[in-house]
């Protein structure tokens, strides 16, 4: 409310008298704080007595006293409209609900999309901010991470940016502050937080000091962390912090709020590469931010990289063959995978609210015709038209902004429901609240709702000539029905729009249930150890430790088969290399094509029970082997194998000179969605740990006789006695893992699901109530039909057409608007093609029989006409 | 102003009268409690009157120290003027009441 008296002021208040604003606000905070003590009554009163006496103290302060009439006659109009609602109350709760829902969830979805996308990032001047990502001239859509070496020389080399700095999410375990626990965060090359442009709220941030090679280890805390290890104390600073078994000295703490690159993260640290990893062309890992220098642009920086780049294509051919750097907004970085979904939301809920409107205008028709004694009156006594629209229209405008008031505090009930139910990883959406933007919003919003649907029947109604109307009897309002029809028309066109949209997410996440991964996540059980620390920096030393630990797990009751692999499915993360073939040599100054490998153990197919298409799988013995061996996907074989067999061919990863060791394939497995479940990422080699030691991050994955966590607190105890000083991450049913991976579409789905189901609803109470109201003006001509003679079937018939008319030419616009206006969900569908016949048509037909059910009861009642009574009358 | 003067209007004065330095909140409390909840003002009919009283020079404005250490509270002071204002329209209330006195309206004194 107080907000609400601050923009109220804001907005009523000359300049010269805004000095004592602030001071007013103060009071009546005061005011409100002590009435509400005394209970809602009190409260609610006072704030009435407030809102008043602003209105009365604006009008008679006022410097332009000649605005005074206007003004004080527009108090009586507010007044007048009052009353009415209190006399009409069916038609006011009808409206008002109508209107609290609609303005409700438009507040909700704005608040949302102005928390995610309009508001400023937070960061100092968030438009010089760039990510730079690594793009292939040859396949635009591919975007790749850059390597250190590109990085250095793009830091020395470009003169457009003011500060540049790599990044790469990072997730270390925390140990020495109770149970060993995995926190994220981020490890920069040069300093990210400087050219990010934000101010610690304690201490310092990291500078490219830190980051030199021998530096002491240092970290900046968030302050959800902050308040968590140190209660918000300031002797954290100096502290040291043990991540990953290195010590770590607490330099800084973020402000509240703060988050980079996206939710969640809780330190942020120096990478402090060794001077050989700063050279490295070949591992891609680096994510470059830039702040751009005043006045250049993104063309000329871009231009700038082009340069950089054209050296290195020459210079390293190898690795950079084809390899473009792109330039682009951070904002646009940070949001791109959620604006889309967005704006369709909003759109379709202002299309809901467009619907409401629609009602609502039919409603104050129908009050308007039953007013137009009294209109006809006001008018022959002289009240001008114009003077008696503006009264209509403030009737309206009172009512709708009774409803944004109302709106609001759905609106906040809406979005608490919405955040706690989307899927977690929307950025920002923690920005999202019901602030003053957002309320200036509704009020908007509320307003033009109030002119949409109060505008036409108030120029309707003050249209017939007075003195026809004092006559008595008009009986055929033909210009008006002919409005009511267009109301109904549009109404039910865009309710064909909002549910092919709906229509079409549905058989997208239907197609996506019906994916097969290609393994069977039932019975599985999965969790996340990664070995880093002091006592398994030799590579050995994790080999035998993850063996002895998927060992343990597999001889725990109730465990059918044990493994740990670097990845499990459809969780879209994993890694790629590239793929040669030792008959094949890739002639030199080309890049050999890169595929994903998986780092795994002998049980990973059994567990997630990955069927053998051909030779064998991996055994104990192919690590100790002096020729190794490794497995490929169906999907890979295909690709590389066209004609011949791939079993016995041999083949490597990486770089010539690289550390993975030269294998032979002995088997094939079938595909296995390795990305999102919609992608088709599905080639992949499998090599076992022994063969790539080097990996430290494993998903350990047990299947299970019965439910997966009823094995989860031995599994927990084999690690915590073979390795107490790493944490156990993320465990979970790998059924969680799949669901996940569909739950973006899922919640996308459900809520257009839930906004074309109200648009419907809505539009076929529209239908009902045009189509009673007609029956009720054709009373006597319908009566008189059947005093001389015509069927009930006929009567009923003509009716049924009548309704059905409207409905279908609704139907046929808003088939033509969907098969147009679904083009910009492509990138939301799976399996199934905007603007798809079936989906159309089949929501087409649901429309035609609601509208034709809305229409049939209209319809029975005009057969029960008494044509006597009608005759009596005449 | 020498017409007769609103009832917010006067019973700021009267509040400032004693030429205590007053600030907004405690005024509407003040005049609450001595007129019985007769005279309940709200933020807006405060400091439009407020703004009114400073522009004819009637009260000054002041800035007094809070008492929990805050920012500077704005307070403000009954002027000269303002103070015979107060002290006309007070007299004129009385000379109405006598009249009103006089009619059998009101008993008459003791």
């Amino acid at each position: 409310m107080i907000l609400l008296y601050r923009l109220a002021l804001r907005v009523l208040l000359p300049r010269a008298a805004r000095a004592h604003s602030a001071a007013m606000v103060d009071t009546a905070a005061a005011l409100a704080r002590e009435a509400r003590a005394n209970g809602a009554g009190p409260y609610v009163r006072y704030w009435y007595r407030e809102f008043h006496s602003l209105a009365t103290a604006t009008w008679t302060e006022h410097p332009q006293r000649k605005a005074l009439p206007m003004f004080s006659s527009m108090l009586q109009d507010v007044r007048y409209a009052g009353r009415l609602l209190v006399r009409t109350p069916g038609v006011t709760i009808v409206a008002l609900l109508t209107l609290a829902l609609g303005i409700g969830a438009n507040t909700a979805i704005f608040s949302i999309v102005d928390g995610v996308l309009l508001r400023p990032l937070g960061y100092a001047d968030p438009d010089c901010l760039v990510v730079i990502d690594q793009r292939d001239a040859s396949d635009p859509e591919f975007v790749s991470r850059t390597t250190p070496g590109t990085f250095y020389d793009v830091q020395q080399s470009t003169r457009s940016f003011e500060a540049l700095a790599a990044y790469q999410t990072a997730s270390e375990t925390l140990t020495g502050r109770g149970d060993p626990e995995r926190i994220d965060g981020l490890r920069s090359a040069g300093s990210i937080l400087e050219t990010l442009g934000v101010r610690p709220h304690l201490g310092r941030v990291p500078t490219l000091e830190d980051d030199r090679i021998g530096a002491a280890a240092t970290v900046v805390i968030s302050h959800g962390l902050w308040q968590r290890l140190f209660a918000a104390g300031p002797e954290a600073l100096g502290q040291t912090l043990v991540l990953d078994g290195e010590p770590h000295e607490i330099i800084g703490v973020m402000p509240k709020g703060f988050t980079f690159p996206d939710v969640g993260p809780d330190f942020w640290a120096p990478m402090q590469m060794t001077a050989k990893d700063r050279a490295s062309r070949t591992e891609s890992f680096l994510r470059i931010v830039g702040r751009l220098r005043e006045g250049v642009s993104r063309e000329v920086a871009r231009a700038d990289l082009e340069s950089v780049m054209s050296r290195l294509r020459t210079q390293f051919p190898v690795e950079n063959n084809n390899a473009l750097l792109e330039p682009e907004p951070l904002r646009d970085s940070v949001v791109a995978d959620v604006s889309r979904q967005l704006w369709i939301l909003m759109a379709s809920v202002g299309c809901v609210l467009l619907i409401g409107c629609a009602n609502l205008a039919n409603l104050l028709l129908a009050r308007a015709t039953r007013r137009r004694h009294e209109i006809a009156v006001r008018q022959a006594i002289g009240a001008g038209r114009l003077r008696l629209v503006r009264q209509l229209l403030v009737e309206s405008l009172v009512l709708a902004l009774i409803g944004g008031l109302a709106g609001v505090l759905t609106g906040r009930f809406f979005l608490d429901a919405l955040v706690a139910w989307l899927p977690a990883g929307v950025p920002r959406i923690a920005s999202a609240s019901i602030d003053a933007r957002v309320m200036l919003f509704t009020i908007a919003v509320s307003a033009l709702t109030g002119v949409v649907f109060g505008l036409t029947p108030a120029v309707q109604a003050t249209r017939d000539e007075a003195a026809m109307l004092m006559r008595g009897s008009v009986r055929t309002a033909t210009s008006r029905s002919v409005m009511r029809s267009a109301l109904v028309v549009a109404e039910v066109a865009i309710a064909v729009v909002l549910l092919a949209g709906a229509g079409l997410l549905i058989r997208s996440f239907v197609r996506l249930q019906q994916v097969d991964p290609g393994f069977d996540a039932d019975h599985v059980l999965t969790f996340n150890v990664r070995l880093e620390g002091p006592e398994y920096a030799e590579p050995a030393v994790r080999v035998r430790a993850v063996n002895q630990m998927v060992e343990r797990l597999q001889h725990l009751p109730g465990v059918v088969a044990g493994s740990a692999s670097s990845y499990v499915p459809v969780t879209g993360l994993g890694n790629s290399a590239w793929f040669n073939i030792a008959s094949r040599p890739t002639p030199s100054g080309e890049t050999p094509p890169s595929v994903p490998y998986r780092v795994i153990t002998p049980d990973y197919f059994r567990v997630m029970q990955i069927p053998l298409v051909r030779g064998r799988l991996l055994t104990e013995a192919d690590g100790l082997d002096r020729t190794p061996s490794v497995v490929v996907s169906e999907s890979l074989a295909r690709r590389f194998w066209s004609s011949s067999d791939p079993i016995g061919a041999e083949i490597s990863l990486g770089p010539a000179d690289n550390r993975f060791a030269r294998a032979r394939i002995v088997g094939i497995v079938k595909d296995v969605k390795l990305g999102a479940l919609a992608g088709d990422l599905t080639q992949a080699v499998y090599g076992l740990n022994s063969l790539m030691p080097f990996w430290r991050g494993f998903t350990f994955a047990v299947r299970t006789s019965g439910d997966p966590l009823s094995v989860a607190g031995e599994a927990r105890q084999v690690v915590r006695e073979l390795a107490p000083s790493l944490a156990v991450t993320a465990m979970q049913p790998m059924t969680a893992i799949v669901r996940r991976s569909a739950a973006p579409a899922r919640a996308s789905m459900l809520l257009l699901v839930l906004f074309a189901a109200i648009a419907a609803a809505m539009a076929a109470i529209g239908v009902f109530g045009v189509m009673s109201y007609v029956v009720n003006l054709r009373f006597r001509e319908l009566g008189i039909r059947l005093a001389l003679g015509a069927r009930t079937a006929e009567v009923q018939r003509m009716v049924m057409a009548d309704g059905l008319k409207q409905a279908l030419t609704g139907v046929a616009l808003g088939v033509v608007a969907a098969s147009w206006l679904t083009r910009s969900m492509r990138t939301l569908l799976f399996g199934v093609s905007p603007g798809d016949p079936l989906t159309i048509s089949l929501v087409a037909a649901l429309l035609v029989a609601t509208a034709a059910l809305a229409c049939f009861v209209p319809a029975r009642r005009a057969t029960r006409i008494d044509p006597l009574s009608i005759l009596r009358t005449e | 102003m020498d017409t007769p003067l609103t009832p917010p209007v006067f019973q700021i004065l009267l509040t400032l009268v004693a030429g205590d330095k007053v600030h907004g909140y405690s005024m509407i409390r003040e005049i609450a409690e001595r007129t019985e909840g007769e005279v309940q003002l709200t933020a807006s009919t405060l400091y439009a009157a407020i703004a009114r009283l400073l522009e004819a020079r009637l009260i000054d404005e002041v800035d007094a120290p809070a008492k929990t250490g805050g920012a500077p509270r704005r307070c403000y002071r009954i002027t000269k003027a303002g103070r015979q204002l107060a002290q006309r329209e007070a007299e004129r209330l009385a000379r109405t009441v006598a009249m009103a006195r006089d009619k059998r309206l009101l008993p008459r004194k003791a």
